[in-house]
């Protein structure tokens, strides 16, 4: 029985020693990512070119880049499909210290909404980095537009716990709206580390065939009392019939 | 056809009659009594109710309170079997010539593994003689009830683990070691369902498997080349007792509200048996001890500590019908499987945290989904040749599997959204098996035949595979003896010959559906080579027992490795096969120490196999050019070496108490990528503690996984952690009835741990949280 088990210490051993280089288990990193030199809140308009810089970095030698460029409609049917932006892309690299810089064309006609950006980077002896989401809006003049009266976002917005959230203004279209969609959930900050579940979500349909228009004191929102104190994210986005979305981003504070 | 004439077919006709005949004729002329007596090793006394099988003809016989029987046998070669509970099993090989006495001696033993007899199907040996490992797992009503699916009850095993992917998906893993590298043999036939993949469960009815064994290391000669790593038996229902037999059983599950209920009725009259077996179960959402899990520097919310879309139904219908004569035997199976199990849809895309979040019904199996069907029809027969039986098998699967999904996650935005079938995969597969023992003197041979014809067509809007036919045989020879009074020896030889062909796969490409993209290049390969294997055991006393196996196994590659190209879920890799590759080949050395007294057994197994061409998945630094899809990973070919031990105990101190141990340490290394193999199993301990009193039962256990740093790239290492369970089981037998009553709970303190053999694991997700079981079981 002892000699079995030397045996296999012995092998074990023969295995893990030998080692003329180390193996390079260290995964590479995606240092930053900026789509026209920001990294949040980016907006892109049908027709635009976006400047891509992102900056990448690896131990011993970086092999590859790949960007993902995909819509992030909640996975409903849309309208003019065929008029999504999605985009795949794999840049060759090199080095342990590279940046990586593209002008994109944002197509036209393009359906407006929100997308992401993805990411990925590998180097040469296979090692993943984690990956990089950022999200963007894409407007081309056809989605919903936003004209919020009340409550005045550009300072700090109280939401009180267990209370009624009143907004007023209105959400024109030149086309028909068919769905707003209501959602307040944890702010990301900017370094994207935090993405929680929606402490409230509503989704409106619109069944008439010609709302141009709708009214945002219509709105039920409550903030719930079982929340948490903090900041979090006003999202409303707004479809019309031809599958463009408006999207409307805010912050307010649960308190 | 002009080439064989008339003439000589005539002659091997005739030859062939005529061998028939003759041994028809010495089957018929000879009859008689076989006298057996059965005493106690100890007082000589003769012992009573002795369970005598005759394994040739399957009659199950009694001692009287003498310890006699009288059996009338035609003459011939037999293995029997002695059984008795409380007494050490006994199996013995006879040559019947008419008039015979057979005396055999019963040695009182607390350990309930030694009350049965677990041997290898064809050459009969036990597990005192045969040169391998084989260990019996025969879940009672109530305790099998204990789990969800086949995998979980395989993982109290030392050297046996599963992979999971949530709850209800679970493939058996001996020795780190899986898929086209176990065999599965369900109720005779190898279970064939796209095993090649890391998140395809096994399709079997758990309520179905009431005895269940394993051999672990190399069985490539019995059960094929797929066996190289090992084969998990679920042997046949024994022929019920009673002209009527029915059992009841059902559990429920706390963590995820699982019901599974399960009726069996048996009938028995003069030669014929037939059984039924009914079984559902469905389940909901599982819950882990955790609010939130942290992947890609996110942290995203588990709401309530739900796992949403994790939720199953499983129905499964299984029939035997069996007829029994001195000189021939058959039964048939036919058994049908449906599973619907839901998958977590964060593991198939970017998890997004609204979607995560909300988990909707806990109820609902919603996309992405697995659903599968398994239909099997298998039939048995034993006719009897002269002095030995003819055992032909035939036998047909077919394996349903489709993964649902909606189309515009997967960037395919042209499809409608009522396209959800991701990937359908049909495979339908056929054998012909035959064996045949002969006597060369007094050598003990036999030899056999496996045959099968697989084909697999795809579906749906993704690809993976090409549609593909295979066709594979083997021969094999093996055989035993014994050296003196001690020492037994087995071994034999096995050719395999396999042919594996597909046309060019194509597939609609992502961004253009009206295109055809070439995904698998046609393929036309075969491969032809032997495996070979020989043991010795070594018996010097009744304390001791050694045994040595070496063994040549080959494995050829299977589809996957061959013509894959597509992303697989759940991985987010694009894997890619290779249509060079060559079968795997490896040496295998399996060792084994046993001490063993009426209260204690212990036992000491390691092992060391060394590959010559492992065929695994490599990363290869560069991406899918699918949408969404991670690194492209290219499967290849690399010397691996893996050794290991499992060490075993099982020990009585009180009549009353039951303490059993299992360890087990593996350590492997890919000596290309100088890495580990991924999945492999951590080093771990179970300990289980028993108490027995009357009626009832109460046990206590505890699981001890050491942290697994020996990771290959890209996968992460998992921490330690200690489960600890409790269990309290009621049975009463009254007359042919019996009772049971069992209420368990699993992860007894509700502790978040991540389980390195976990398809979920990539996710950082942890294990299922405190489980309570209620079971009940009714037998009559």
């Amino acid at each position: 029985m002892k000699k079995s088990a030397l045996l296999l210490l012995g092998l074990v051993f023969l295995a893990s020693c030998g080692k003329d280089d180390p193996v390079d288990n260290t995964a590479p990193l995606i240092v930053e990512a900026l789509v026209n030199s920001e990294d949040h809140d980016i907006e892109l308009n049908a027709g635009d070119k976006a400047f891509l810089q992102v900056q990448l970095s690896d131990n011993e030698q970086l092999s590859e880049l790949k960007m993902d460029i995909h819509d992030l409609f909640d996975g409903h049917s849309h309208g003019k499909s065929s008029s999504v932006w999605e985009m795949t892309k794999i840049y060759s690299l090199s080095g342990t210290e590279s940046t990586v810089s593209d002008s994109l064309d944002v197509p036209s006609p393009v359906v407006a909404g929100p997308y992401h950006f993805v990411f990925r980077l590998v180097d040469a002896s296979g090692n993943e980095s984690e990956f990089k989401e950022m999200e963007f809006i894409v407007k081309n003049g056809s989605e919903a537009q936003f004209n919020v009266s009340s409550p005045d976002f550009s300072s700090e917005v109280p939401a009180p716990k267990g209370q009624a959230f009143d907004m007023e203004g209105t959400i024109t279209d030149d086309q028909d709206l068919a769905e707003i969609l209501v959602r307040i959930s944890e702010d990301e900050e900017h370094s994207h580390k935090k993405s929680g579940a929606p402490i409230y979500e509503d989704e409106i349909d619109l069944s008439g065939t010609n709302d141009t228009s709708f009214d945002l004191s219509t709105l039920n929102i409550t903030i719930p009392n079982t929340a948490e104190t903090g900041y979090y994210k006003l999202l409303i986005s707004a479809k019309d019939n031809e599958g463009n979305y408006g999207v409307f981003e805010a912050e307010i504070h649960v308190m | 056809m002009e080439m064989i004439s008339s003439a000589f077919l005539n002659r091997v006709l005739f030859s062939l009659t005529l061998l028939l005949s003759t041994g028809f004729v010495f089957a018929q002329n000879s009859e008689g009594t076989l006298r057996c007596h059965v005493m106690h090793a100890n007082t000589a006394e003769g012992l009573e109710g002795v369970r005598i099988t005759v394994h040739e003809t399957n009659q199950v016989r009694y001692t009287n309170s003498d310890g006699w029987l009288f059996l009338k046998l035609k003459n011939g070669h037999y293995h029997l079997h002695f059984e008795k509970e409380s007494f050490a099993a006994q199996d013995i090989d006879l040559v019947f010539t008419g008039k015979q006495e057979v005396i055999v001696m019963l040695s009182p033993t607390r350990i309930e593994l030694s009350e049965l007899i677990i041997e290898d199907a064809y050459l009969r040996m036990g597990s005192a003689t045969s040169s391998k490992e084989v260990l019996a797992l025969n879940p009672e009503g109530f305790s099998q009830a204990k789990n969800l699916d086949l995998g979980s009850l395989l993982e109290s095993l030392p050297g046996v683990n599963m992979l999971n992917t949530g709850m209800g998906i679970s493939k058996p893993v001996i020795r780190g070691f899986m898929g086209n590298r176990v065999a599965v043999i369900d109720q005779g036939i190898k279970q064939e369902g796209q095993q090649w993949g890391m998140d395809h469960g096994l399709e079997i009815d758990p309520f179905q498997a009431q005895r269940i064994e394993i051999v672990k290391g190399p069985s490539a000669l019995q059960y094929g080349s797929d066996a190289l790593g090992g084969a998990l038996k679920i042997l046949a229902d024994p022929l019920p007792l009673y002209p009527y037999e029915a059992s009841f059983q059902s559990v429920y599950q706390s963590n995820n509200n699982a019901i599974g209920l399960s009726a069996a009725s048996a009938f028995k009259r003069k030669n014929f048996n037939a059984s039924i077996r009914l079984s559902r179960r469905q389940y909901q959402d599982f819950r882990v001890p955790a609010e939130s899990f942290t992947y890609n520097g996110f942290i995203l919310p588990i709401t309530d500590g739900t796992l949403k879309n994790t939720a199953g139904t499983i129905n499964a219908l299984s029939t035997n019908f069996a007829w029994q004569f001195e000189d021939y035997r058959a039964r048939y199976l036919v058994s049908y499987y449906d599973q619907k199990q839901g998958l977590y849809p964060g593991a198939t895309g970017v998890p997004r945290a609204y979607d995560v979040g909300q988990i909707g019904s806990r109820a609902d199996i919603d996309f992405p989904r697995q659903e599968i069907q398994h239909f099997k029809f298998y039939t048995l027969q034993n006719i009897r040749l002269g002095q030995h039986w003819l055992e032909l098998e035939g036998g047909f699967q077919r394996n349903d599997r489709a993964e649902m999904s909606l189309p515009h996650a997967h960037g395919f935005e042209e499809l409608d959204s009522s396209s959800t079938l991701a990937l359908g995969l049909i495979q339908d597969s056929y054998q012909l098996n035959g064996r045949y023992r002969l006597h060369w003197g007094k050598q003990e041979i036999v030899i056999g035949t496996a045959q099968q014809l697989k084909s697999n067509s795809r579906d749906g809007f993704e690809y993976l595979i090409p549609d593909f036919w295979a066709y594979q045989s083997g021969l094999f020879a093996i055989s035993k003896g014994a050296l003196g009074k001690n020492w037994h020896w087995d071994g034999g030889l096995r050719w395999e010959f396999k042919q594996l062909m597909a046309k060019a796969g194509t597939s609609a490409w992502w961004s253009n559906i009206d295109s055809l993209a070439l995904r698998s290049p046609a393929i036309d390969r075969s491969f032809s080579n032997f495996a070979a294997a020989a043991g010795l055991s070594f018996k010097p006393s009744p304390l001791w027992l050694f045994k040595a196996h070496i063994a040549r196994s080959f494995r050829a590659p299977n589809i996957a490795e061959l013509a894959s190209n597509g992303v697989h879920h759940g991985t987010f890799r694009h894997e890619q096969g290779d249509a060079s590759l060559n079968p795997e080949l490896a040496w295998q050395i399996d060792l084994q120490a046993e001490a063993q007294r009426e209260t204690w057994i212990l036992r000491l197994s390691p092992y060391f196999y060394y590959f010559e061409n492992y065929i695994f998945l490599r990363p290869s630094a560069r991406f899918s050019p699918l949408p969404e899809a991670g690194q492209l990973y290219r499967y290849e070919q690399a010397p691996i070496i893996q050794g290991g031990a499992e060490f075993f105990l099982d020990w009585h101190p009180l009549e009353n108490l039951h303490i059993s141990n299992a360890m087990e340490v593996l350590v492997n290394q890919n000596l290309d990528t100088r890495l580990a193999l991924p999945f492999s199993p951590p080093w771990n301990n179970r300990l289980a503690l028993n108490w027995e009193s009357g009626f009832w039962n109460f046990g206590l256990n505890w699981q001890w996984a050491l942290a697994q740093e020996r990771v290959d790239r890209n996968e992460q290492m998992t921490p330690a952690y200690h489960l600890f369970g409790a269990e309290l089981s009621y049975q009463k037998a009254w007359g042919r009835h019996k009772l049971g009553l069992h209420l368990s709970a699993q992860n007894l303190f509700n502790r978040a741990y991540l389980r390195h053999l976990s398809r979920y694991r990539i996710l950082n997700l942890p294990e299922q949280g405190r489980n309570v079981v209620v079971g009940l079981s009714y037998k009559f």
